[in-house]
């Protein structure tokens, strides 16, 4: 969903004010002209994309070594047998999945791929459908190149709150317009001593 | 006497009309697809659709050529010698001819790919063994394999043409089989282009499109009439692809398998489409009996399945193909 709207700050309260609401692809593009069935399609393989064969019970599957240590530069050669001889360890055997659902595996090296089962008459009894993310998160290629983000229409912009950070007790915050990365750094304060977990770039 | 004569040649050509039209018609229902001028391109997702059929005489509606076709599909045990027998009358425009080479060029190039390929090497047949063990894969699976397609890899198979293209003709000219194939391609392809939709990442298959404006139920529609279960098997398949929001899509796709396996189709642990299924799974070359691994697969909702079947089955039966939800 694209949202736009504005974030309302006063003194005593913040809140994002909404003016639109789009149902997009991933790529930006909107589908609200689309007939119900065809936006309800998009929607179920959204959710697949998302939580897999089951929102209650995401399948998720994890390589053995032995077949693909990473999906990068993995070839399905390896990879696919190996989705089989996991779910057996699983308990699941693979004809019990119907045709279309998806699985996320994932690699010992932190890289995930989604694969599409086939028909049991396949060979190749999975199918990448293209999604994968390396350890980080971020969409890789089969190469483990970044796949730029294909939504860029529109620049971030939001508003960060301080609170309680400036010493003289007011709170203090600062605008953000048309950005297109925003630096991340997430600290953990405990009983009074801060941790630095890191940081990571994201699009606005 | 020239009074009598015109009714005479008008009853000739009458009388002829009538039976070409006959022979028109007999044509017809051998093959009922309508003319599909559609060229589809190869997908990877590799629907090499070897399902054996071990009573091919169960299939009713069929001509004795497509039988033939089929059992001796079933009986090669070597491609390659099977592919340039069957293709003079493939290119002769013979629809069973060229599915089946279509399916053998396919099947040949995906289990070449499994089996005796790694990183894009080519393997001989001890490297190929060796690397099946390691994957857990069945030895007597890669020995098949070599058997039947290994000649695809030690020569150039262009001769024979591609199974797209293959598969097209058969599609276009009513192959029943052909035209189940073709719209499980179709519907694949849609998901995947869906998820790519979804995610914004490139569809890896995307070389792929199937340019086509057939409506793949159209195709599964006009190839049930022809009463294949290898087709009632393809509309099983493709249960949760037809609608992917209905929650029953399980359910239907067992019960189409159990009208598939109970019509004919080969559903013993030795069936290819098992053995694929069951990959390493030892569990799997228990059954024995066509229900048996259907009956697995459904668990508890089984008798839920045997009734959908029941169902399937009497509209089958009754040629209300209408209302058999595809």
């Amino acid at each position: 969903m694209k949202v736009t709207g504005y974030m309302y700050t006063s003194p005593y309260v913040q809140y994002f004010v909404v003016q639109s609401v789009t149902p997009i692809d991933g790529t930006g593009n909107s589908i609200s002209g689309e007939s119900e069935s065809a936006q309800e399609l998009f929607y179920n393989t959204f959710d697949q994309s998302l939580f897999g064969a089951n929102r209650s019970i995401p399948t998720a599957v994890n390589e053995p070594d032995s077949y693909a240590a990473s999906f990068i530069n993995s070839n399905d050669e390896e990879v696919v047998p190996g989705i089989g001889y996991a779910l057996i360890l699983m308990g699941i055997n693979q004809g019990s999945i119907p045709t279309g659902t998806v699985i996320t595996v994932t690699f010992s090296d932190g890289t995930t791929a989604q694969y599409v089962k086939a028909s049991p008459t396949a060979t190749y009894q999975w199918t990448w459908n293209g999604t994968a993310h390396n350890k980080k998160g971020q969409l890789i290629d089969r190469a483990g190149g970044l796949i730029q983000n294909p939504n860029t229409a529109g620049l971030g912009s939001g508003v960060v709150t301080a609170p309680g950070f400036n010493p003289g007790g007011v709170d203090w915050n600062w605008v953000l317009n048309n950005l297109n990365e925003c630096y991340v750094t997430v600290t953990a304060d405990v009983s009074g001593e801060s941790i630095d977990l890191g940081g990571f770039t994201i699009p606005c | 006497m020239k009074i009598k004569r015109i009714p005479l040649i008008f009853c000739v050509v009458i009388a002829a009309s009538v039976a070409a039209a006959i022979y028109v018609r007999a044509d017809k229902v051998q093959y009922q697809g309508s003319s599909l001028g559609s060229l589809r391109s190869p997908n990877h997702v590799g629907q090499t659709t070897e399902v054996r059929v071990a009573a091919a005489n169960s299939v009713s509606t069929r001509g004795p050529s497509s039988i033939r076709y089929k059992t001796a599909f079933a009986e090669s045990n070597n491609y390659w010698a099977y592919a340039h027998e069957i293709l003079p009358a493939a290119k002769a425009g013979d629809p069973d001819a060229q599915f089946y080479l279509s399916r053998l060029l396919e099947k040949c190039d995906q289990d070449n790919k499994m089996f005796f390929q790694h990183k894009g090497q080519k393997l001989t047949l001890d490297e190929g063994l060796q690397f099946a063990v390691q994957r857990h894969l069945s030895m007597a699976s890669a020995q098949s394999v070599f058997e039947k397609c290994h000649e695809f890899q030690e020569n150039d198979p262009a001769e024979l043409g591609s199974a797209a293209a293959w598969l097209a003709k058969a599609t276009d000219a009513g192959q029943p089989l052909a035209q189940a194939t073709t719209a499980s391609k179709i519907l694949m392809q849609e998901l995947m282009q869906r998820f790519s939709q979804a995610s914004g990442a490139p569809n890896p298959n995307a070389s792929d499109v199937i340019e086509s404006n057939t409506d793949p139920r159209e195709l599964l529609r006009l190839a049930v009439e022809s009463k294949d279960p290898e087709v009632f098997f393809s509309i099983g398949d493709v249960q949760t692809l037809l609608d992917p929001t209905n929650t029953d899509a399980s359910t239907n796709r067992l019960a189409w398998w159990l009208v598939a396996c109970e019509r004919g189709l080969d559903c013993s642990a030795n069936a290819d489409w098992v053995k694929n299924t069951c990959a390493s799974d030892p569990q799997c070359a228990s059954v024995d009996s066509p229900r048996d691994f259907v009956r697995t697969l459904a668990q508890d909702s089984w008798p839920d399945v045997e009734q959908r079947a029941r169902e399937i089955s009497a509209k089958l039966d009754a040629g209300k193909w209408d209302e058999l939800g595809i």
